[in-house]
């Protein structure tokens, strides 16, 4: 494969050393436009007539995209992928539940009249949405870049999509025979489905999700459990963290998203999953971002669970002393870029730790 | 009677709803919130007894308890779902006059955002405080407020938001709130909100989890 990212392959490198707990790996939250010229000339689209045409109509969107890819930066380890999201768990519309896009984002609602049968309906039409959009992506892309896997998510998020965050969280209380049941259902789901969108979107048997920037050889994922925040540790452990295993244990390359102060209750569970490889830390709003010293005890202490780290929304300035006190090993940075040239004198630091 | 009371008390805290709710599983077969307050009312308890001493204290042990992660969202939820019932009983009393309100508290989760959960645990919790509860739903757009503000004169509003790129729509409502009604007490609320945010957009107060909405409300005098 011949991207557009001339150092592809030593990216590469830096992923793979990473996800084996060593190394770092340098890059951003999606991209910033590069500088000067584009790596082709990519007519831009015409404006979307509406959000429903942004999101859901395959051919406008894997052109808006192809444009959007020639003109990123892809310096450092920033990965060459396609966001090609259609919505933080749109396993849930794959299950029966709706999409709707509007102009930031697309919302996900609940399955009306959800009866409690988990089934994976080839037919169903954001399924379709899905392939199509993967397919048009795909060929628009003509190996040029990687087109990401959307965020599909798993588990008691997807249960909450399908039924509502009161019934899921309830559920697990007054019948959670019934709740362990769905769950496994959805995870049989998410398998069928994300096999299904590796054979598209794989080139030579690697693939890249459309966040987080996480490349690996096979196959590889973001993983989370928004809802454990309102959760007990007891109740983790039962609801969460046997599906995220299987998950883990299945697929190639793993990253947990750990999201909010709240949930580091949980993080000791997750560092007993024997094959996850890693596990990234969303401070939340209000709270000092990835590359504060406050959240240098976190990451040492997932380093030493054998588990890699990726620091987000790190500044430019918060680089060294983080290498500095958190080490060399197993660091995926995540820096909030505005510019190549912030990009460059960041890997300048970088270098002096590899 | 007291006895009564106190089982009453005891079925809000644990989340028992009635004699078939199969939780919590050791009370299996045993009546539960909607029992006790029929019979609490058959046997002539006032329904201001049976809110005072029963449903409020119930719920703001829960609400303690959530907030020193005693209990989680979950089990706040099935108590607030045994109180639901109670209070379900009880309003035919507010209709007449016999139980008084402590006041109107009107919510919504602002426009551009769809989550329910921390709106629905709020509600739930200054329900069980003893306020009549007007819930406006998710995706609430400013004129709504105002328009339910218009209905429920003297209301208290507290306003929702759980994500980054949907709590700046607080603004416009707070800012549409204030110019129609510039007593109106407003609180917010939400996981990537913080003191500081709240009054930088004029609200009133911020509520952090829903105990301390109750508490807050408690503070400002609407409450006894």
């Amino acid at each position: 494969m011949n991207t557009w990212k001339t150092n592809f392959e030593e990216s590469k490198k830096h992923y793979l050393d990473w996800w084996n707990g060593r190394g770092i790996v340098l890059s951003m939250w999606e991209h910033l436009e590069k500088e000067g010229a584009p790596y082709a000339v990519v007519s831009a689209p015409p404006k979307a007539k509406d959000p429903c045409q942004y999101w859901f109509d395959p051919e406008w969107r894997a052109g808006f995209l192809n444009y959007q890819m020639s003109r990123n930066s892809y310096k450092a380890d920033i990965l060459p992928a396609a966001n090609t999201q259609l919505g933080p768990g749109s396993l849930s519309a794959i299950l029966g539940a709706e999409l709707e896009g509007r102009e930031d984002t697309i919302w996900i609602r609940e399955k009306q009249n959800f009866d409690g049968q988990i089934t994976f309906d080839e037919n169903n039409p954001w399924w379709r949405l899905h392939l199509d959009l993967l397919k048009a992506c795909k060929a628009k892309a003509q190996g040029n870049y990687l087109v990401g896997c959307p965020d599909l998510i798993e588990g008691l998020d997807i249960l909450a999509g399908l039924k509502g965050s009161d019934n899921t969280l309830m559920d697990m209380v007054i019948a959670p025979d019934e709740t362990l049941q769905q769950l496994q259902a959805v995870n049989d789901a998410y398998f069928k489905a994300f096999d299904q969108i590796y054979d598209i979107i794989n080139e030579d048997g690697e693939m890249a999700f459309c966040y987080f920037s996480i490349w690996g050889p096979g196959k590889v994922s973001k993983l989370q459990c928004d809802l454990s925040i309102m959760i007990s540790e007891e109740d983790f452990r039962t609801f969460a963290l046997p599906f995220l295993r299987q998950q883990c244990d299945k697929l190639d390359y793993t990253l947990y998203h750990l999201d909010g102060v709240d949930a580091i209750r949980h993080l000791d569970a997750l560092l007993e999953l024997e094959n996850l490889n890693a596990i990234q830390w969303t401070p939340g709003y209000g709270q000092p971002q990835g590359g504060n010293p406050q959240w240098y005890d976190l990451y040492k202490k997932i380093l030493a669970g054998g588990k890699s780290v990726m620091a987000n929304w790190v500044q430019p300035n918060e680089l060294k002393p983080l290498l500095d006190s958190v080490g060399n090993q197993g660091l995926h940075i995540n820096i909030d870029f505005k510019s190549e040239r912030e990009i460059d004198e960041a890997l300048r630091i970088v270098e002096q730790y590899r | 009677m007291e006895d009564l009371l106190n089982k009453l008390h005891n079925c809000v805290e644990f989340g028992k709803t009635d004699i078939n709710s199969p939780y919590p599983p050791d009370r299996k077969g045993q009546k539960g919130a909607l029992e006790y307050t029929q019979e609490l009312l058959e046997k002539g308890a006032s329904p201001t007894n049976i809110m005072e001493l029963a449903l409020i204290p119930a719920m703001n042990k829960v609400g303690r308890k959530f907030s020193e992660n005693k209990v989680f969202v979950p089990q706040m939820l099935l108590s607030a779902k045994a109180m639901n019932v109670s209070v379900h009983l009880l309003k035919p009393y507010f209709r007449t006059g016999e139980l008084k309100r402590k006041g109107v508290f009107i919510i919504g989760t602002v426009f551009g955002d769809l989550h329910d959960i921390g709106k629905n645990l709020v509600a739930m919790m200054v329900e069980g405080a003893g306020w009549e509860v007007v819930d406006l739903g998710v995706d609430v757009k400013p004129e709504k407020f105002t328009e339910a503000l218009r209905q429920h004169p003297g209301a208290v509003v507290g306003l929702s938001a759980l994500l980054t790129t949907t709590m700046v729509n607080m603004k416009p409502v707070v800012d549409a709130i204030k110019a129609e009604s510039p007593a109106t007490k407003i609180i917010v609320g939400g996981a990537p909100l913080s003191s500081g945010y709240a009054f930088s957009i004029g609200a009133d107060g911020y509520g952090k989890n829903p105990q301390e909405n109750v508490l807050w409300l408690n503070a400002i005098g609407y409450a006894k």
